[in-house]
């Protein structure tokens, strides 16, 4: 009796390789999930709806509402029409700056990454060894020299200021050599044979083969710098050359009473990247996994 | 800097290097080269850059100390790259001629990044935290150390432990960090172990929709996300009044009220804790499910036709196998949940309260108020040091605990 019902198991495994769960329990699992989907979505709704309420509506202290009431653009609107907020301006510079080292970082990466891969030179162990350590340590030890660094070339203030300290990311090279290292050595010395140069053969053979990882990696690049609040924060003083997370603060700052004016640019700040992540999210959640960055 | 023309002197620097550079490089290395263009164009770039950074840095450095030399002696900081370009490469290898222009013309931009962009802020650092430096006094001829930016000896340490007003914030950013992340750490691994395993379970269609959804959080700007969590919080508008005002509940000012708590803990701390939470789950999450994805399903099968229930599963076969992943998503979530910032600075600025005593005060906005606002990078870089010591030494801890010797 116990065999046969060892043996109806077992057919019962094999017709069915990933396990069913109950009804019950996958009732439960499904209602747990959509609670949780429910908690990571309210705070985007509430804030989005509430970008499209007055301000007498956000502060009535009695009739408290989830859905507005009287849907108005007045919030958009103040903000596109406020003189002293050239918003093209900031979106200019936030895009200057993911963008700048986007390319600046897929380059030094996957060059970087190719040399350490595929060729020997002194010191190549210690060097690689170094570049793997600097992982490990937090950017506020050396936030304040890199600043005093910018401050000597009189690169702070300025956007180029936060691209040209970007020639060097230890988690781009380490990524970069892993791929290129399975990329066949036959393959190169083929080229190579054809007389393709070093650079020819980066270029054309290399790069074509670690897109995939490019493009991860430059998501990921292009969304941390987006979304970078700390260093710009420090570098970017004047207002005009500032991005769009500087901004946001900044423009809240002086907004403090109008609930509905600040809600609604920091809908202006956050949309963009999340249409970004939702037709590029295999890469973005890729990129974030393999990373370590938060 | 009188009586010299930095302009003109670094005029010369960069028709003197780029000459000698895009000489020199092609003779060493690309004798061979079919075109010597390409060796020529990196000594040419490599020697303008090394010359006018290197140089420019010898000028500043040498003009206090000798002011007739300096102009001279600082033309020979275009070497300094040129060097390494030659030293680097190995004379005895099988690569070809051009093989060592390819690798020496790749590593010493490498190097130069290397040194310039980590190695010597890490020093400069180190060597920070020994000074009172603020970038606006007139120092000394090295960094501008020394002179109105005196050494101060182990004196910033001694601050630290004192009973001075500089001591009492850190001690008490650094509890609060402490308590941040003995808070976030593991309320995040309850969160996701379950969550990750429940989504395994889903079918395959709905697996990437959740996963899409609970990862939206973490691609936002974490600005965005504390606006967001600040007006939910809010005293009279918030979202979290309005819903514990239909319980019953009287109101709290969260993010104001420095004697606020809740379940024994400071209201402000809990709020910037349950914002952040709520930002960085989905983080690990991925981690997680891709963890999942990795464990065989023969094991889980087996345990199933031995009769284990999927909670026995859950506990004895899933949980262990997830060890060595649990240690890396748990040091990677003490280590940025040490380096948080964004949300506090926006949500409650540090406060409520003075800053030796609030409760959301944490180490980097510490470092930050101190370098940028007060101008005292010194003492700022001290903390620094100690909040990568304390990151090195719970990040070695954890490692040793959670190490696992399975294999499958």
């Amino acid at each position: 009796m116990a065999a046969k019902t060892y043996t109806a198991r077992l057919e019962q495994q094999n017709a069915h390789p990933r396990r069913f769960a109950p009804l019950r329990e996958k009732t439960i699992v499904y209602v747990i999930l959509i609670i949780g989907c429910i908690i990571t979505l309210t705070p985007f709704v509430w804030t989005i709806l509430a970008s499209f309420k007055s301000h007498a509506e956000i502060v009535d202290p009695i009739n408290r509402t989830f859905f507005p009431e009287e849907f108005t653009f007045e919030n958009y609107l103040t903000i596109f029409n406020d003189e002293s907020l050239p918003l093209e301006r900031f979106y200019f510079n936030s895009a200057f700056v993911a963008i700048g080292n986007v390319i600046t970082l897929t380059l030094s990466s996957s060059l970087f990454g190719y040399v350490f891969a595929k060729f020997n030179f002194r010191f190549k162990r210690l060097m690689y060894v170094y570049i793997l350590g600097t992982m490990m340590i937090p950017f506020q030890l050396t936030m304040i020299p890199s600043y005093l660094i910018l401050l000597q070339f009189d690169l702070t203030n300025n956007l180029w200021g936060m691209v040209a300290l970007s020639w060097f990311d230890a988690f781009g090279i380490f990524l970069m050599r892993q791929f290129i290292s399975t990329i066949p050595d036959e393959l190169l010395d083929a080229a190579r044979v054809d007389g393709a140069s070093e650079w020819h053969i980066y270029w054309r053979i290399i790069l074509p083969q670690i897109l995939p990882a490019l493009a991860t990696y430059g998501t990921l690049v292009f969304i941390l710098n987006w979304n970078a609040y700390l260093w710009p924060l420090i570098v970017l003083r004047d207002v005009d050359v500032r991005t769009l997370p500087i901004i946001l603060t900044w423009y809240n700052d002086r907004h403090t009473s109008n609930m509905g004016l600040q809600l609604a640019a920091s809908v202006l700040v956050v949309m963009p990247i999340l249409v970004v992540y939702l037709f590029l999210q295999r890469w973005v959640v890729r990129g974030f996994t393999l990373s370590g960055f938060k | 800097m009188d009586g010299i023309d930095i302009q003109a002197i670094r005029l010369y620097w960069l028709m003197i290097w780029a000459v000698v550079g895009s000489g020199i490089t092609p003779l060493i290395f690309d004798r061979k080269n079919r075109s010597p263009w390409q060796g020529a164009f990196i000594g040419l770039v490599v020697g303008i850059g090394s010359g006018q950074i290197f140089g420019y840095l010898l000028l500043t450095t040498l003009f206090p100390v000798a002011p007739d030399l300096a102009g001279w002696v600082s033309m020979l900081g275009g070497l300094v790259l040129l060097i390494p370009l030659w030293f680097l490469v190995p004379e005895t290898t099988k690569i070809s001629l051009q093989n060592r222009g390819f690798v020496a013309g790749t590593i010493t931009p490498l190097m130069f990044y290397l040194l310039v962009l980590s190695v010597f802020p890490l020093l400069w650092a180190l060597v920070l935290a020994f000074f009172e430096y603020s970038p606006r006094e007139v120092g000394g001829p090295i960094l501008g150390l020394g002179g109105d930016n005196p050494f101060v000896g182990f004196q910033h340490f001694e601050t630290m432990m004192s009973a001075a007003r500089d001591g009492r914030t850190f001690r008490n950013s650094l509890g609060n960090t402490l308590a941040f992340t003995v808070m976030v750490l593991p309320l995040n691994m309850l969160i996701t172990i379950p969550l990750a395993v429940m989504i395994e379970s889903v079918h395959k269609f709905l697996k990437p929709v959740f996963r899409t959804i609970y990862f939206l959080p973490v691609v936002t700007s974490s600005v965005g996300v504390a606006i967001m969590w600040g007006y939910i919080f809010h005293a009279q508008y918030g979202l979290l009044n309005d819903v514990i005002g239909t319980l019953g509940v009287p109101p709290v000012a969260w993010l104001q009220d420095q004697r606020a708590t809740v379940l024994g803990m400071p209201a402000a701390l809990v709020a910037v804790v349950i914002a952040y939470l709520w930002q960085d789950f989905g983080y690990n999450l991925v981690i997680f499910i891709a963890a999942l994805q990795g464990i065989p399903d023969s094991l889980k099968d087996a345990a199933c036709v031995d009769g284990a229930s999927s909670t026995q599963v859950f506990w004895n076969v899933t949980l262990p196998l997830l060890r060595p992943t649990i240690m890396v998503t748990s040091v990677l979530t003490v280590i940025s949940s040490f380096q948080v910032f964004d949300i506090i600075q926006v949500m409650t600025q540090g406060g409520p309260g003075r800053p030796d005593s609030s409760p959301t005060r944490v180490l980097v906005l510490d470092i930050y108020e101190n370098a940028f606002r007060y101008e005292k990078m010194g003492w700022a870089a001290a903390i620094s040091l100690v909040m990568f010591g304390m990151v090195a030494i719970i990040t070695l801890i954890q490692s040793r605990v959670l190490r696992s010797d399975w294999e499958y």
